[in-house]
């Protein structure tokens, strides 16, 4: 690896730090404060007032604000993330048991997004104004509208209810096997593709027609190079730059959308286990689940301003 | 790869995709069935939420277990001899009783999961309180001396409500009660297998192969020889109501315990699904008025504010069909009901009559902070017909609206509404809980260690004691009678009216249990 790349390197990961000290000090306010209590809600409602207290105390709820924050960030920089106060587990555990099935989600979505949605783009900015452009930019419109769940459950009624070609709800660990892995996989991730492919479509499309009024490409056609190779070869690799940048901030769009579509496919994903731990104020699950995903989310900026560098020579660290 | 060749690739794979599974011959019965929530605690005595009630009554078992009328029967103990005037409880345990960990249930098992139980639970505080000493002089010898006869020993250590008295092993029975226990260890037909535990997905249960069912009596509720004619019960936590809907009509799950009225009539309408109410003892609807604030502080007011509680308004937005009004503090189907002092509200009350009321009662416009709870559309609904009645009767009322977590923790802030306080809420029971007053929450008048309301009823508290100690079941029922009365007189609380649940399950699924899931002498076809 270059030398300034691997400067360039390090000097972006020792930023995330700051970034995530932030990120765990707003959290963990951000809790503090909120009304809700968990051992109201472990106890459930029909405990009395000392069985509440009794679970308050154990739970060390009842100490000061600076106490607990002084532990939790000593555990975290011992790579410790805690227990759940619900289950008694340890959240290290709970989150390892979630990767799988949102990576597997939102690895396929942008597979399938990014798959359709370029060549969908380029293709509308290419026949910009005719019936193909419209009807691309009315699926992308139709996308962006329409919420997650009513793709769920359209895409769930259709192709697990009524053909019974896939499982309606559920997830095969792809231990268990490709075939079954990628069968309860797949309508999730086409439902959550749909306002990402609506995205990259509208993105692609819109840089791909200012790309191809330029000079290089009247040029290129000139030299008689065919379209495929003029689009794709030329035009987008230098419409690419916008195209990635969108790919990577979609994946935050992807972390709400995995909330909602983990919940109607039954997935049991890093989405569900960080709103079950909001409604159960179970705090160090909470807060475990939020630093990790600013944590990939810096991790994805970087990714992408790498891409940058791949795709744009122009580009330089 | 040419492009022809892709295409007849993605094809091959698409219908291999879509190909029927193929279905292996198995052995192995298993049930897939949906609770109405995630198991979060396995510990029987740290959480009264449901789930756990159930897990409970899968993996432990009990010393009494209960017929379908909830009389107490001998269930892991082969019988028991009283002696010396009542004061002497000798038990015994049956023989053959193992643990999941491969252990002999020993007596000494049982005294440890007894003391930690009662430490929890209010019919166990109440046995406790007349036992002088609790021991285990043998293996198989559990020895209550008591202060004073508790007749009602065996159907404290039976009971099926929250809190199961579970028998555990005493390492774990002895453990700190402050903290969950994370591992189940029972004696019960079931095993909890925690290898497989994935939290919020799924639970999963084998058939414990050591069990040794009761060789006699009948199988009712938790009595009687308890078979495990399934030999893996896996919870699949489906979030989505209609998504668990899809999947019970697809057949990925076997039971769906806890669908929405809204999804009856398409469940309803499958051939190949059975819709029913098994727990036909239902929710008992509850109005709670804060007794600590004013108003609610003034028996007057409490009085005339629940003649405005129609439980029949109530009940017909909560429930639709299935439901019934004019009920009293005890769930209508148990010995203890009576019709005394019923009906505590015109099924159509004359507000204009109770606004005066409420004036001379000394109620001068304060402020009534209601708290709703839109998660819980049981509570929410409640609250909502609450806040038109109190309004109609002419009280000022602030109805608030919170996340379930928010309400929980506000309903337990006795400060005033200013400072996170409330006036009034509404909220439900089980019917089995108001059974009788052993384990009636609403019914305890004992201030600020009572239930959130935190009512101060001495009266309600020495009926209650009363009842503990008299000797038979006549005694018993005259004593409900008047707490009924004394509760019309106090009003800890305003019964709002009953209604049930259905529950779905896949034909092929018979001897589905009363009340609550049991997976024991359950078939699948």
């Amino acid at each position: 690896m270059p030398m300034p790349l691997l400067g360039y390197l390090i000097r972006r990961i020792a930023a995330t730090i700051p970034v995530m000290v932030v990120v765990a000090l707003f959290v963990f306010s951000l809790l503090y404060i909120a009304p809700g209590d968990p051992a109201s809600i472990i106890a459930g409602d029909q405990a009395s007032p000392a069985e509440i207290e009794r679970i308050r105390q154990s739970l060390g709820l009842d100490r000061p604000f600076l106490i607990r924050f002084a532990e939790w960030s000593w555990q975290i920089l011992h790579a410790d993330l805690g227990t759940s106060i619900f289950s008694g587990l340890p959240v290290s555990s709970l989150i390892a048991q979630r990767l799988e099935p949102t990576f597997s989600l939102m690895g396929l979505t942008i597979v399938i997004a990014v798959t359709v949605a370029v060549p969908v783009g380029v293709v509308a900015a290419w026949r910009a104004g005719t019936m193909i452009d419209r009807a691309i930019m009315l699926f992308a419109v139709f996308g962006f509208s329409v919420p997650v769940f009513v793709v769920g459950y359209g895409l769930a009624y259709l192709f697990a209810v009524r053909l019974e070609w896939f499982p309606v709800q559920g997830y095969s660990p792809i231990a268990g096997g490709f075939r079954e892995w990628l069968k309860g996989i797949s309508l999730p991730a086409l439902t959550l593709s749909f306002s990402y492919i609506a995205l990259i479509a509208r993105v692609t499309r819109a840089t791909m027609l200012e790309v191809l009024n330029q000079d290089f490409i009247r040029t290129a056609r000139a030299k008689g190079l065919g379209e495929g190779a003029v689009l794709f070869t030329h035009a987008l690799k230098n419409a690419a730059v916008p195209i990635v940048t969108v790919i990577g901030l979609g994946i935050a769009l992807l972390i709400g959308g995995a909330v909602v579509t983990e919940s109607v496919f039954s997935i049991p994903g890093l989405g569900r286990l960080t709103v079950d731990a909001i409604l159960q104020r179970d705090y160090p699950v909470l807060q475990a689940v939020v630093l990790l995903f600013s944590f990939i989310f810096v991790l994805v900026n970087l990714a992408v301003d790498l891409v940058y560098i791949l795709v744009d020579p122009r580009v330089r660290l | 790869m040419r492009r022809r060749d892709f295409i007849r690739g993605s094809a091959a794979g698409l219908a291999a995709l879509a190909a029927p599974r193929v279905v292996l011959a198995q052995a192995n019965r298993v049930l897939r069935y949906k609770p109405n929530n995630d198991l979060t605690v396995i510990d029987p005595i740290y959480t009264s939420v449901f789930v756990t009630r159930y897990h409970a009554n899968a993996v432990f078992d009990t010393l009494y277990g209960q017929d379908n009328n909830l009389n107490p029967h001998p269930q892991m103990v082969e019988g028991h001899v009283i002696e010396n005037d009542d004061r002497l409880w000798r038990l015994k345990l049956r023989d053959g009783l193992k643990f999941h960990d491969g252990e002999r249930v020993l007596a000494r098992d049982a005294v440890a999961s007894i003391r930690r139980w009662a430490r929890a639970d209010a019919f166990g505080q109440a046995l406790m309180a007349a036992t002088d000493e609790l021991d285990a002089p043998s293996d198989n010898e559990i020895r209550f001396r008591l202060s004073r006869p508790f007749p009602l020993l065996p159907a404290a250590l039976g009971k099926s409500s929250t809190f199961v008295p579970a028998i555990m092993p005493e390492r774990l029975a002895k453990a700190d009660i402050t903290r969950p226990l994370t591992e189940a260890v029972g004696s019960g037909p079931y095993r909890f297998v925690a290898s497989e535990r994935v939290i919020g997905q799924r639970t999963v249960y084998e058939k414990f192969a050591d069990y040794v069912p009761r060789p006699d009596g009948r199988s009712e509720y938790t009595s009687g020889p308890k078979i495990a004619y399934i030999d893996r019960v896996e919870w699949r936590v489906i979030p989505d109501q209609a998504t668990a809907a899809a999947a019970l009509r697809k057949g990925e799950i076997d039971w769906f315990e806890d669908p929405i009225s809204d999804l009856l009539p398409m469940l309803r309408g499958d051939p190949g699904i059975v819709v029913e109410t098994i727990n036909k003892l239902g929710n008992m609807g509850i109005v709670r008025f804060n007794h600590l604030l004013a108003p609610f502080d003034n028996p007057q007011i409490r009085r005339a504010a629940a003649r405005a509680v129609s439980q029949t308004e109530m009940m017909q937005a909560v429930a639709g069909d299935t439901w019934s009004d004019d009920v009293g503090f005890f769930c209508p189907e148990s010995p203890m009901a009576s019709t005394a002092g019923l009906p505590i509200a015109a099924k159509e009350p004359d507000y204009a009559a109770i606004k005066r009321e409420l004036a001379q009662a000394g109620y001068k416009g304060e402020t009534i902070t209601l708290l709703g709870a839109p998660q819980s559309p049981g509570i929410q609904l409640e609250a909502e017909i609450l806040n038109d009645q109190l309004r109609r009767a002419g009280m000022n009322v602030d109805f608030v609206l919170l996340d379930f977590g928010n309400w929980l923790q506000r309903r337990n802030n006795r400060e005033a509404p200013e400072r996170g306080g409330w006036n009034a809420l509404t909220t439900f029971l089980p019917g089995q809980e108001l059974w009788d007053p052993a384990g009636h929450l609403g019914l305890r008048g004992n201030k600020l260690a009572a239930w959130s309301g935190w009512p101060d009823s001495p009266k309600l508290e020495a009926l209650r004691d009363a009842w503990f100690a008299a000797g038979t079941e006549d005694a018993r029922r005259a004593i409900c009678r008047d707490m009924q009365l004394q509760a019309i007189e106090d009003v800890p609380y305003v019964p709002s009216g009953r209604w049930t649940a259905a529950t779905a399950y896949r034909k092929g699924l018979t001897n589905v249990s009363r009340y609550i899931p049991l997976f024991y002498n359950l078939k699948l076809a």
